[in-house]
Parts: C-alpha cells; sequence; structure tokens
C-alpha cells in the first residue's frame, strides 16, 4: 500500500464513521442496538425512553430500582403508552389506575412475564 | 349420541380441535371459538387441553395461571392418574371454572347475569411424563397403543357425560400427532374443526388427518368437519393454495373464515397476567370482526348439520 492509498483508506473510513455517527443521532433505535451491541447498558429519558424502554428486558436486566428510576420521569399517559404498547396491560387494567399503581403493576407483570420466558 | 327410532341424533357437544400437522393454528382456533362463542352466542364453553405444550391453557390462563393451577390439583394430567389407579371417571375436581379474560364476561358475572363463560380443563406440562410412564406401564402389561387409546377413551368418555349437562360445548385442543392420549380426544369427539394453513406441507397434513381419522375414528368425518384457514398471507401461492383445498381436495367440507396472518392475534393469546381482563374489542382489535365470523359460521355448521338446538347471538 502506498501513502497515497493509506490516506484513501482513512478518508474512506471517516466518511463511513461520520455517516453512522448522524445516523445514530437520527436514528436512536439504532443507536441502541449497537451500543447494546458492544455490550454497554444504555438507560432513556424523556420521550426517548417511552419508545425504547422495554419493561422485560429491564426487569431481567436491571433490579428493582433501576426498573423503577425508568419509569419515575414519565407522565400517566406515557406509562400506559409503554405498558400497552408492550402487551403488560389493557386499556380495562389502567383504568382508573394512578403512576405508582402503574408502576407496581409494571414491575409485577413484567417480571413475572420475563421469568416465564427466561430459560 | 342417543338414538331416536333408527335415526341417530348427534350431538355437537365435544369438539376436536385438530390437525397431525403441528403449527396450523389448532391452539389459537380453540381459543378464538371459545371467546367468541361465549361472548358472541353467550354460550358456556369448557376448553380441554389434551396437548402437553399447555398452549391453549396459557393462552387462557397465563403460564403462571397454569402452574397456579397444577400446584391447587387441576390438569388433564390427573385424568391419567385416575385412570392408571382405576377410579371412577371424573373430571370435575380438575376443572378451573374461571378461564375468562373478556371483560364483558367478567362484568356481566359480577353483576350475577352470566351471559358466556369459559372455564378450563387445562394441560400441564407434567401430561407428557404421565404419559410416558401410562404408556410403559400399559404396555408392560402386553396392552397396545390400540387398546390403551380405546381404555382411555372410554374413561374419557365417562369423564365427559357428567360435564355434558353443564356446558354448552367442550372444546378439545388436540396435539399434532396420535399418541394415545390424543387419539382419545379424537375418539370422544362429536365435530371435528380442522385449522389448515394454506400451503403445501399443511394440505398434506389435513389429508393425512382426513384419511386416517375417517379410517379409525368417524366414518361420517367429512361431514363432521369445519374447516378454518389459519395465518393466511394474502399472495398468488396462498389465494390458489386455498382455492385448491375448498374447490377440490377438500370440497365436501365446510370452511369457516380465512384467518389472516396478524400481531393482533399474537398479542391477544399473550395475555397479561391471570388478573388481566380487555373488551371483546380491545382484546382482538381489528381481528374482531374474523374472530365473530369464526363463531357466525361454526353456529351455521352446526345447525345446518342439525346436531344441536339452535344457539342465538347476544352480543354483536
Ligand atoms: N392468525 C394468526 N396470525 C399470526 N400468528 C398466528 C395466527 N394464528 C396462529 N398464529 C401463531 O402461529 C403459531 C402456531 O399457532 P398455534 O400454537 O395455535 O398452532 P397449533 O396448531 O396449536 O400448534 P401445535 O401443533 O404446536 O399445537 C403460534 O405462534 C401462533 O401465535
Ligand atoms: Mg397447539
Amino acid at each position: 500500500m502506498t501513502d497515497e492509498t493509506d490516506q484513501d483508506a482513512f478518508t474512506k473510513l471517516d466518511r463511513f464513521f461520520e455517516e453512522l455517527r448522524l445516523e445514530m443521532r437520527a436514528n436512536p433505535e439504532l443507536a441502541v442496538r449497537l451500543v447494546k451491541a458492544i455490550g454497554a447498558e444504555v438507560s432513556f429519558e424523556g420521550t426517548l425512553a417511552v419508545k425504547l424502554v422495554n419493561p422485560r428486558e429491564l426487569a431481567i436486566t436491571s433490579d428493582e430500582a433501576g426498573f423503577r428510576a425508568a419509569f419515575a420521569a414519565m407522565t400517566l399517559a406515557d406509562i400506559k403508552t409503554v405498558l400497552k404498547a408492550h402487551n403488560l396491560a389493557s386499556a380495562v387494567d389502567m383504568k382508573g389506575l394512578q403512576a405508582p399503581e402503574l408502576i407496581d403493576m409494571a414491575y409485577r407483570r413484567a417480571v413475572a412475564k420475563a421469568a416465564e420466558r427466561n430459560v | 349420541m342417543n338414538t331416536d327410532g333408527n335415526r341417530l341424533i348427534m350431538s355437537a357437544n365435544i369438539v376436536a380441535i385438530a390437525n397431525l400437522k403441528g403449527g396450523v393454528g389448532k391452539s389459537t382456533t380453540t381459543v378464538m371459538l371459545a371467546d367468541s362463542l361465549a361472548y358472541h352466542f353467550g354460550l358456556n364453553v369448557l376448553v380441554v387441553d389434551l396437548d402437553a405444550q399447555a398452549n391453549s391453557s396459557q393462552m387462557l390462563l397465563t403460564e403462571q395461571g397454569v402452574h397456579a393451577a397444577s400446584e391447587q390439583g387441576k390438569g388433564t394430567h390427573h385424568l391419567l392418574g385416575q385412570f392408571l389407579e382405576g377410579r371412577k371417571a371424573m373430571a370435575g375436581p380438575f376443572i378451573m371454572p374461571n378461564a375468562v379474560s373478556i371483560e364483558e364476561l367478567r362484568a356481566a358475572e359480577m353483576k350475577s347475569e352470566r351471559l358466556g363463560w369459559i372455564s378450563a380443563l387445562p394441560a400441564h406440562p407434567q401430561l407428557r411424563m404421565d404419559e410416558l410412564a401410562l404408556e410403559e406401564e400399559w404396555y408392560s402389561r402386553t396392552g397396545t397403543p390400540t387398546t390403551l387409546s380405546e381404555a382411555l377413551a372410554r374413561h374419557f368418555q365417562n369423564a365427559f357425560s357428567d360435564l355434558l349437562p353443564l356446558y354448552d360445548l367442550i372444546l378439545l385442543d388436540c396435539p399434532p400427532h396420535l399418541s394415545p392420549l390424543s387419539r382419545a380426544g379424537l375418539a370422544v369427539a362429536d365435530v371435528f374443526v380442522i385449522p389448515t394453513l394454506a400451503d403445501a406441507v399443511s394440505s398434506w397434513g389435513t389429508k393425512q388427518f382426513m384419511s386416517w381419522v375417517g379410517e379409525n375414528v368417524r366414518a361420517d368425518l367429512v361431514n363432521r368437519s369445519f374447516s378454518v384457514i389459519t395465518r393466511f398471507k394474502n399472495t398468488n401461492y396462498a389465494r390458489q393454495t386455498r382455492s385448491e383445498l375448498q374447490n377440490v381436495y377438500l370440497k365436501d367440507i365446510w370452511f369457516g373464515p380465512t384467518i389472516p396472518e396478524s400481531v393482533q392475534v399474537l398479542t391477544a393469546m399473550d395475555r397479561p397476567a391471570a388478573d388481566s381482563y380487555d373488551t371483546f374489542r380491545g382484546k382482538y382489535g381489528k381481528m374482531r370482526g374474523d374472530v365473530r365470523v369464526l363463531a357466525e359460521e361454526f353456529v351455521k355448521f352446526v345447525h345446518a348439520r342439525k346436531w344441536n338446538e339452535s344457539f342465538t347471538k347476544v352480543r354483536t
């Protein structure tokens, strides 16, 4: 390899990583998958948390305090959205419940479901 | 089955949901039928799980519920123990009286206005071991698989006949093979619901099922069969295969609706918890029309064959 082609390769790699970095910015789901793939722990806040938190996974990978912390900053509507999206509660189950009760339910059910599925 | 002069009056009380092919939607169809018949027609349905995979039991009760049931001494494996020990055939004590997840059914019950209900005689993974133990024991006494199936069928017949006055329908979720247990289930059934996929290997499995059951269990099987094409992906290939099944190979069989493949079915069968309830609309979402038609068509089939007093709609 000549110096010239070396330069060329580095420039191309830079471009590649830049594209990846930009894509990760724009696409948090991909970022999370990549970060998880290298074995790092990820936690989320705000609207991203609503989109990306998986209660069953969280029930296995973190302790109860960690689980509750992931929901602590969410609004009532967000908590309901997460529970519904992960099939942990129906609208009927959640009717009239406040955030603390919903988080209790989420924890109980996520632990149970994850235990059923975990080998 | 009783006789009126020379004319056979058949009852449609025991329905086997069966196919030799695995994974064609037997358990899912069992649960959809139970929910929809209870919800739309107000029927009192018992779901009997004869499969050690315990899938319909999980769908109805959740996995935790299946274990809880077993801890309370419930489950089909107890029927085998009873048979092995020569005790009187009785299924009542092994039934979970509440396997309802539909809010409207629960709400009516709370007001003592029961209008449609589901109970379950669940399976537990233990069933596999118990069936093996039974086979070991039976064959060591020079019994054969056929004599075992026949003796078990008599035991089931006795056990279920006490239940017939208590339920409108008994649905048997059968395993995908011909073990003595599944043969006994097929032998006591009056009607067969045969789910199948619209593909070549499933057509093959369905054909095998029809010919085996036709020769060994029910000569008039064709007349007693209700087939449902499940997990239908609307492709050219699937449409062709379905058309062949309905118009050529199984042209004498009553076909219920074609059930599309849908994620909604997966979530509907994954009950969040044993104390979780959902409205029929919430549970089945955009599939609710398909699930309603499944029950409507099944009821039409039963009426057309004149097996039963009429079932009428109680909810739309
Ligand atoms: N309409 C549908 N849309 C999407 N998935 C479906 C549908 N019907 C069934 N399935 C899925 O297909 C798989 C097989 O269904 P099911 O367990 O009901 O089949 P089965 O015939 O009872 O299987 P087995 O032979 O193992 O007892 C399951 O994962 C189920 O969730
Ligand atoms: Mg099954």
